[in-house]
C-alpha cells in the first residue's frame, strides 16, 4: 500500500532509480504530497532529488544566471535574480509554501497558472534536462506542452534553468490576480518587461498566465507596440488584440469571460508602471 | 520502512518509520506531540507549521524521511525552563488565542519572523501569518499580539 520513496545523494543513484517502473520525482512536495493524499497519483515509488547537489547550484555570470532545478523559492529570493522573476516567486503560497517548494518543481507541473513559470517565458529562459545519457537543453516555451504536460522523456530530470541578465535594466510589471493576496491560484496573471524611452517604447515582452493551457507570450501584441507612443489609443488597441489572443477556461476560481476581461484590461497599467520609473 | 535520526526539540532520536510517512504523522502518531495541528492536510491553512531547521513549513506536506539529519522544532520545544515563550505570553495577555486550533501554526510561523524583524509593522506581519488561516479572532489581536512580542522579545535582548 505504501509508497517506497527513495532519496538518492547523487546523479548515478538517481538514474538507477529512474530505470524502474511507476517512479514520480519529487522536490519540495507542494502539490504532489496533495495529488497523492487525494489518490490522484498513486506511484509506486517516489524519488526526492532534493539531496543531489549539483540540482541546488547558483550560478551569475557575465549576461545569465544558472539555477539548480532545487532551490526553493525563499532560496531564490535570497539571491540576485532578475525583478519580474523576483516578483512573481514573492506572489507564490505563503513563507511554508515558498520555503519547500522548487522552481523546477513549479516549472514541471507545467501548471498553466504557475508563477514561476510566467517570467521564464518573458525572459526565454532555457531549460537543461539530463540523464544518464547527457544533456539537453530547450526553451521553454517547447518544454512545456499543456495542463500538466512537458517534454521530459522517462530517465530524464529538469536540472537547471537560465536565464539572460541583459535586461536588467528594463522596466518590469507583475500583475496576479486572485480571491485573495496569499495561497491563491492565479485567476489571471501578467508579466512584461519594457524598455521606453522619451514616451516610445523601444522593447517589450510580455506573457499572461492562466487564460489559456499554456502560459502565452503575445508575440503579435509585442510586435504591434514596439515603435509606438506610449498613450490611451496604442494602449486600447493592445487590449482589444489580448482579448482576442487568450482562451480562458471557466472553472471554480472564475469564468472565461470574465478572466478575458481582465487580461485584456491589465495591458492598460503599462502606463502606470512606466509612469512610476 | 526507513530509519530516520534526527533532532526534535533539541532531542536527537531515532524512529523507524513508513517510506510515505508524513512530518505531521511522526510527530503527533509517532512523537506524541499533539500540540501541532493538522487542519486541512494540503498546506492552505498552516496548522501544521513546524520549523524545518529553523524555517516554518507545512508538516502536512512534508516527507518523514526528509528530517533525517536535521532539526525539527514544534511548538513544544519554544518554551524555556517552564517559561513560555515571550510570544506565546504575548498571545495570552493581547487575547490572541479563542479556540486555539491556529495557535500553534501561527507562534510558529512568527518565531523565526520576529527573530529575522526586531521591529515590524503590521502590514509585514501580517505577510508573515499570510500562510496560517485562523477563523476565529479575525486576525486584528494576533497581529496585536505580535507587534506586542517583538517589543517583548527587544527587551529580553537588552
Amino acid at each position: 500500500m505504501s509508497i517506497k520513496v527513495e532519496r538518492p545523494k547523487n546523479l548515478l543513484e538517481l538514474w538507477d532509480i529512474l530505470d524502474q517502473d511507476d517512479v514520480r520525482v519529487v522536490a519540495g512536495g507542494t502539490d504532489l504530497m496533495v495529488r497523492v493524499r487525494a489518490k490522484v497519483e498513486k506511484p509506486k515509488i517516489m524519488v526526492d532529488i532534493t539531496g543531489i547537489p549539483e540540482l541546488k547550484i547558483f550560478e551569475s555570470q557575465n549576461d545569465k544566471i544558472i539555477i539548480g532545478a532545487t532551490l526553493t523559492h525563499s532560496e531564490l529570493l535570497r539571491h540576485e535574480i532578475p525583478q519580474l522573476l523576483h516578483d512573481a516567486i514573492s506572489t507564490i503560497g505563503s513563507p511554508q509554501i515558498r520555503n519547500m517548494g522548487t522552481i523546477g518543481g513549479n516549472i514541471c507541473n507545467a501548471s498553466p497558472a504557475g508563477d514561476a513559470i510566467l517570467p521564464l517565458y518573458v525572459y526565454d529562459a532555457e531549460l537543461t534536462i539530463l540523464s544518464r545519457n547527457g544533456e539537453r537543453t530547450i526553451p521553454i516555451k517547447e518544454f512545456i506542452k499543456g495542463p500538466g504536460k512537458t517534454s521530459l522523456e522517462k530517465g530524464e530530470i529538469l536540472s537547471k534553468i537560465t536565464i539572460p541578465t541583459i535586461y536588467n535594466d528594463y522596466g518590469h510589471l507583475f500583475k496576479k490576480v486572485g480571491k485573495r493576496v496569499a495561497m491563491t491560484i492565479s485567476i489571471v496573471s501578467m508579466g512584461l518587461i519594457f524598455k521606453i524611452e522619451d514616451g516610445i517604447i523601444k522593447d517589450i515582452k510580455i506573457a499572461y498566465g492562466a487564460v489559456a493551457p499554456r502560459v502565452l507570450r503575445m508575440m503579435d501584441v509585442e510586435a504591434y507596440l514596439i515603435g509606438k507612443k506610449i498613450e490611451d489609443r496604442v494602449l486600447n488597441e493592445a487590449q482589444k488584440m489580448i482579448f482576442e489572443r487568450v482562451s480562458p477556461i471557466s472553472d471554480i476560481r472564475a469564468t472565461g469571460d470574465y478572466r478575458r476581461e481582465v487580461a485584456g484590461n491589465l495591458i492598460l497599467l503599462l502606463k502606470e508602471a512606466y509612469g512610476k520609473l | 520502512m526507513k530509519r530516520i535520526r534526527f533532532t526534535i526539540n533539541g532531542e536527537l532520536r531515532e524512529c523507524d518509520i513508513e517510506d510515505d510517512e508524513r512530518l505531521i504523522d511522526l510527530i503527533r502518531e509517532d512523537l506524541g506531540l499533539t500540540g501541532t495541528k493538522e487542519g486541512c492536510g494540503q498546506g492552505e491553512c498552516g496548522a501544521c507549521t513546524v520549523l524545518l531547521d529553523g524555517k516554518p513549513v507545512a508538516s502536512c506536506l512534508t516527507l518523514a524521511v526528509k528530517v533525517d539529519g536535521r532539526e525539527v522544532t514544534t511548538i513544544e520545544g519554544i518554551s524555556k525552563g517552564g517559561r513560555l515563550h515571550p510570544i506565546q505570553e504575548a498571545f495570552i495577555e493581547k487575547g490572541a488565542v479563542q479556540c486555539g486550533f491556529c495557535t500553534p501554526g501561527m507562534v510558529m510561523a512568527l518565531v523565526p519572523f520576529l527573530t529575522e524583524h526586531k521591529d515590524p509593522t503590521r502590514d509585514e506581519v501580517r505577510r508573515a501569518i499570510e500562510g496560517n488561516l485562523c477563523r476565529c479572532t479575525g486576525y486584528e489581536k494576533i497581529v496585536d499580539a505580535a507587534i506586542y512580542a517583538s517589543k517583548k522579545l527587544r527587551e529580553v535582548e537588552r
